[in-house]
């Protein structure tokens, strides 16, 4: 099991902003991280540059202890699922899956009947043995992806790379294949790095998550720890679903202001502070309660199992959850109680946390 | 249902009414000469203008003429080397200057410079530079101590120097489509092969030529309609000499009917040659087709596979409504 380690890699395409810097993470033997990030955050990049399809600008890759710097991608031994599948459109997905195990560096490693013997089981667990004799061309999106996850899975790299493996699946496929992932990757006990913009693939499977935003490492740390202790607000902003609330505070020597009411929160120097509450730990209610502000509803959504209500509350949103069902008509009055336990509370000015929620 | 189905057969019958005119313009200038020439072939029309119908008997003559059976074979030969020789050198031009970032823009404007020229020039020129007497390759020839090549004098030196002509003048339209072709494949299946474990050779047999092959079909396609039809390059480097050793199908038509005014006989000349011409097209137009439909993905095809996603991924507890629709 290799330990990939990322220290100080930057990586500029010529534009303004780099497309990462300064990043930094270690990642142990067979355990599985996940790099979550918007759009353009630099996931592809990170990834590119671990593969050693982009060299970084600066900074070291090294997989178990040994610098990849001057090897080539064909001689890493990583295997990578590309984001918009990068099948081989001239062959069919037999051959496709057959390639990586059929390739130069590997010739000769197993014989015809081994090789056949690989690529029945992959298909096998991916559902694709219907599929094998046709060409890219003739696949609908979501087996595109699936033979393209196969094709990675083939063979036991040193590391496996997924840059957004699953986000072109249906929902009910991206849930199965997220489960079936997370088995796939134990019982092969490879380092795997995955690349997903969806928080939820991070909280679900990650035992590593890097929160990257515009280039930048924003937390590395445990599912619970970027989820429980956000290091800032784009860590906060980033994880949970729906997203946290973040509401205009103050802070005096000894207290946090938020909403019009006053929580005791420790010793702190006084200034604008963002107070950070998830929508799940807001109190939500239809009637008067003792502590809660009143406020209006402006929105209703239900997601089945609960619902998510938006509150007016003196100009800012809250988001709440409620049991799904409770009688929230847009323009109806509510109740929003913050419970003083679960407030973070981030320095409006640098996005760093001052305090987390306590955990129950 | 039966409404739509009626509509679209009615639209079948004005699309045939609006087509009408395009397909006259096409009857009067691509078939009627077509059966004109036929019809020639089949008579013994001279140049003075009197004709009789005398069936297969041109073609008798022409199978039997020495003369054609050499022209006809260097047609061929001249056909199948000058493409194929301007396919390897385009595509190894291509492949060098699509991925060098500077000067690209200039290499590529330079290297298109002999197809701008006339091929009466190029003749011409060529003509000149393979002179045994005062041409520059005579003359670098012998600076580097080589022996006297007998440029047109004899037939393979002759041959030789057409080729060179030839290829000098149209690889850069292989040039061209192949490099046009390789700037627009996508580069992910490359990445991924490299990432597989593949490289240099491999990369280029296995993934990037495969790839190419659409665009590789049609360049020859292209290529060799036109290199059957050698003519001009031909006529004004050795006018079919020595003798009629590089003669082509072409040339051969063009002496019998307009200087020995026997248009019956070249009419048959030219109708062969349309038929071989014919063949190789529909040949590569099959193996085009064959190429392209790798990629190309067919409404068909897509359906066919959405219907599928839904009896694999689907539980059966859960059956699907939409069978209905259809
Ligand atoms: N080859 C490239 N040339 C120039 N800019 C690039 C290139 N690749 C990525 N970028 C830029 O780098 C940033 C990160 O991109 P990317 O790594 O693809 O993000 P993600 O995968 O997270 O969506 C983006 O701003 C993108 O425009
Ligand atoms: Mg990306």
């Amino acid at each position: 099991m290799e330990t990939l380690t990322v220290t100080g890699v930057s990586k500029t395409f010529g534009g303004p902003r780099p497309a990462i810097a300064d990043l930094s993470f270690t990642l142990g033997g067979g355990e599985f991280g996940v790099v979550v990030g918007p759009s353009g955050a630099g996931k592809t990049t990170l990834l590119n540059m671990i593969a050693g399809l982009v060299s970084p600008d600066t900074g070291e890759i090294t997989l178990n202890g040994g610098s990849l710097a001057a090897v080539v991608p064909e001689r890493r031994d990583i295997a990578m699922v590309f984001e918009n599948y990068a099948l081989y459109p001239h062959l069919s997905v037999r051959r496709n899956l057959e390639f990586p195990l059929r390739a130069p560096v590997r010739r000769g490693q197993l014989s015809r009947s081994q090789i056949a013997a690989r690529v029945a089981e992959v298909a096998e667990t991916l559902r694709i043995p219907h599929l094998l004799d046709r060409l890219p061309s003739q696949l609908s999106g979501g087996q595109r992806q699936r033979v393209s996850l196969g094709r990675a899975l083939v063979r036991r790299p040193r590391l496996l790379l997924l840059d957004e493996p699953i986000t072109h699946l249906d929902a009910k496929l991206r849930h199965e294949m997220r489960t079936e992932l997370k088995r796939i990757q134990r019982e092969l006990g490879v380092t795997t790095l995955y690349a997903t913009p969806d928080q939820s693939d991070a909280l679900a499977l990650a035992d590593l998550v890097v929160v990257l935003d515009a280039g930048r490492a924003w937390q590395v740390g445990s599912a619970a720890d970027v989820y429980e202790r956000p290091a800032n607000v784009t860590v906060a902003r980033t994880l949970g679903d729906p997203r946290i609330n973040l509401l205009q505070g103050r802070r005096d020597a000894t207290g946090v202001t938020v909403l019009g009411q006053r929580f005791d929160a420790g010793q702190g120097p006084p200034g604008p502070v963002t107070v950070g509450i998830r929508p799940g730990d807001v109190e939500l209610s239809t009637q008067p309660v003792l502590g809660a502000v009143a406020g209006r509803v402006l929105l209703s959504q239900t997601l089945g199992y609960q619902d998510v209500v938006y509150v007016d509350v003196a100009g800012a949103t809250v988001r709440a959850t409620a049991p799904a069902g409770i009688a929230a008509r847009p323009g109806s009055p509510a109740w929003v109680r913050l419970p003083a336990a679960r407030l973070h509370v981030f320095e409006t000015a640098t996005g760093r946390a001052l305090r987390h929620r306590e955990v129950v | 249902m039966a409404a739509p189905q009626s509509r679209a057969a009615g639209g079948q019958w004005h699309k045939h009414l609006l087509l009408s005119p395009p397909l006259a313009f096409f009857a009067a200038f691509a078939l009627f000469p077509l059966g004109f020439t036929i019809y020639v072939s089949l008579s013994n029309w001279s140049i003075t203008g009197e004709h009789r119908f005398i069936g297969f008997g041109n073609y008798a003559t022409i199978l039997a003429s020495d003369t054609f059976r050499q022209s006809f074979l260097n047609t061929v030969i001249f056909a199948v080397v000058t493409v194929l020789l301007q396919y390897v050198l385009g595509l190894t031009l291509a492949l060098l200057v699509y991925r060098s970032t500077r000067g690209q823009s200039a290499l590529r404007l330079l290297l298109l410079v002999p197809m701008m020229f006339t091929p009466v020039v190029v003749g011409f020129v060529w003509k000149t530079m393979f002179d045994p007497s005062y041409g520059p390759i005579s003359w670098l020839f012998d600076l580097v101590g080589l022996p006297q090549v007998p440029w047109f004098s004899e037939q393979l030196p002759a041959m030789t120097a057409i080729v060179i002509a030839d290829v000098w003048q149209w690889t850069p339209f292989m040039f061209l489509i192949l490099f046009a072709a390789l700037r627009s494949l996508p580069t992910a299946p490359l990445e991924a092969a490299m990432v597989d474990g593949a490289s240099g050779r491999r990369l280029l047999f296995d993934h990037l030529l495969p790839m190419l092959l659409p665009a590789s079909m049609t360049a020859i396609l292209l290529r060799s309609i036109e290199a059957f039809k050698l003519f001009d390059v031909v006529y004004l480097m050795t006018g079919g000499g020595p003798g009629v050793k590089t003669s082509t199908v072409t040339l051969s038509a063009y002496f019998t009917g307009l200087r020995s005014g026997d248009l019956g006989t070249a009419a048959a000349m030219t109708t062969m040659l349309l038929i071989v011409v014919l063949i190789a097209t529909l040949v590569l137009l099959r193996l085009l087709i064959w190429a392209g439909r790798r990629r190309s993905r067919t409404d068909d095809a897509a359906l066919q596979v959405e219907r599928d996603d839904v009896a694999d991924l689907t539980d059966t507890v859960d059956s699907p409504v939409t069978t209905e629709v259809r």
